[in-house]
């Protein structure tokens, strides 16, 4: 069973336009959604939890979002930017709430990781850090035997320990072969460590979607001349950058002369040039 | 829906200590001064009001935090997220009901009987400006926010207050032994209405 099933997601604003979006997740897989700012991240995680309506088909753990919303979201995690908790709750409070909002809500569990990521149960919610608000709404997500975490920039604006610490909780959630991750940041490090495929969202359009290792194999960075970048063949380059040392192209390797040397690009460079280029192959 | 009043009851009890504390005694003076024959018109719309208040501070605080945002995430509804504010109002109303109780008691036996029971025409003024208020006011928020939802609640208010001083004031035969009775079901009538309405709007808003 595939967790996300995305298809033709749509959704259409005065300045901005998220168009034909369709990709697919499959289960027990995590998938790193990449974008700038205002790329339609968020648009698109709301639709796919339901949040917001927009056109197309969402699938989400094999159901359709739109005729089970609640009952879907009884297995799925979501973490958005922001812990969005009453200011005056403490974390026992919390635990009272879901507890009667999550039918498969699990207290030692709960209780467990707030142990576990050093949060204090009875201090209220806004006297808590950046770090321990994150913490929390993750610990939250957690612990209702969700199927499905929907991340939406989950360390944003946290220290890398923090992010660190963060990031081993996600990695210890896939080892059930069923759980699967949807997590869209801009820390495309933190992604590269986590994912299995990234989809890149750019300007509300998906510029491409894959496995992580396959989309690195795909591209190489070459350093040459301006001259000898023109010299290949039509397609090759995929984005370029040019300095006074020469030329920086991200291009197809399976297009490049034998003889030309490239090197491996991280997600980050591959992201970057597509990003300026668009030229995806 | 249990879990989102719960979560209500816990931010009214964290952050509106004063309003509920405001409102209790207020509630409670109406009926003591009602028992010493005394007009207590004023407190009773007060208290009204200030009980009327509560869902919608709820739902500020809930837009302060972004909860009402996250709230589509979770496995509820959006009928029940708008019943729950529904539910939250109605445990208003029967807190007031319980204060003003606690105050006829208390005056009961500090005072000793009331010579009349003219208390029925301001009480059932409280008990609808409680139900009417957020009856016209909650579906405007629901659809556009606290900000414009609370100018209505205003503007409401005025109207809701003035009429129903008009009306518990007025001396006609059958109709001033009727008020006590009419004002609270007419409005706990438009209360029932107005949740449909409220659930319509609050899904036009995920648009």
């Amino acid at each position: 069973m595939n967790a996300l099933e995305i298809t033709g997601a749509a959704k259409h604003y005065k300045d901005f336009s998220l168009e034909g979006v369709s990709f697919t997740l499959p289960e027990g897989c995590i998938l790193g959604l990449i974008g700038e700012n205002g790329a339609g991240k968020t648009t698109l995680i709301k639709m796919i939890l339901g949040m917001l309506e927009g056109e197309g088909q969402f699938r989400v753990l094999g159901r359709d979002i739109r005729q089970h919303g609640a009952e879907i979201r009884q297995e799925v995690g979501v973490v958005l930017d922001e812990a969005c908790f009453p200011a005056c709750m403490s974390a026992a409070q919390l635990n009272g709430v879901m507890r009667d909002l999550y039918t498969h809500w699990k207290e030692d569990v709960f209780f467990r990781l707030v142990k576990q990521l050093s949060l204090p149960e009875r201090k209220p919610f806004k006297d808590f850090s950046r770090g321990m608000k994150m913490k929390l709404a993750i610990a939250a997500a957690l612990s209702h035997e969700a199927k499905l975490l929907v991340l939406d920039e989950p360390t944003g604006g946290l220290d890398p320990i923090v992010r660190d610490e963060i990031l081993g909780l996600f990695y210890d959630f896939t080892r059930e072969a069923d759980h699967s991750i949807l997590i869209s940041s801009h820390i495309v490090t933190d992604l590269e460590k986590l994912c299995d495929y990234v989809a890149f969202l750019h300007q509300g359009k998906m510029l491409f979607m894959d496995e992580k290792d396959a989309l690195l194999e795909r591209y190489g960075i070459v350093r040459c001349t301006k001259a000898e970048c023109a010299a290949f063949a039509p397609g090759t380059v995929c984005g370029m950058r040019e300095s006074a040392y020469g030329v920086e192209a991200l291009c197809a390797r399976a297009q490049l002369p034998q003889w030309i040397t490239c090197a491996r690009p991280s997600i980050e460079d591959v992201i970057l040039f597509l990003a300026k280029g668009a030229n995806v192959v | 829906m249990k879990g989102l009043i719960r979560k209500d009851l816990y931010v009214l009890w964290g952050a509106c200590k004063l309003q509920l504390a405001m409102a209790a005694l207020l509630a409670i003076l109406s009926a003591v001064l009602d028992a010493k024959d005394e007009n207590a018109f004023m407190f009773y719309v007060m208290s009204g009001f200030i009980t009327a208040m509560l869902p919608m501070t709820l739902m500020a605080y809930d837009e302060q935090s972004r909860f009402d945002g996250f709230v589509r995430a979770l496995p509820v509804s959006p009928s029940r997220v708008v019943l729950a504010k529904y539910g939250l109002t109605l445990l208003c109303a029967c807190g007031a009901i319980a204060c003003y109780a606690a105050g006829r008691w208390a005056a009961g036996i500090l005072i000793g009987p009331a010579s009349s029971p003219s208390g029925g025409a301001g009480f059932s003024v409280m008990l609808s400006v409680i139900l009417l208020v957020p009856a016209l006011a909650l579906p405007f928020s629901f659809r556009f926010g606290v900000e414009k939802g609370r100018f209505l609640f205003v503007l409401f208010g005025i109207f809701i207050s003035a009429g129903a001083s008009l009306l518990a004031s007025f001396n006609g035969a059958g109709l001033r032994e009727l008020v006590p009775w009419l004002l609270p079901l007419g409005a706990l009538a438009l209360f029932a209405l107005s949740a449909p309405l409220s659930m319509r709007l609050y899904r036009a808003r995920a648009r």
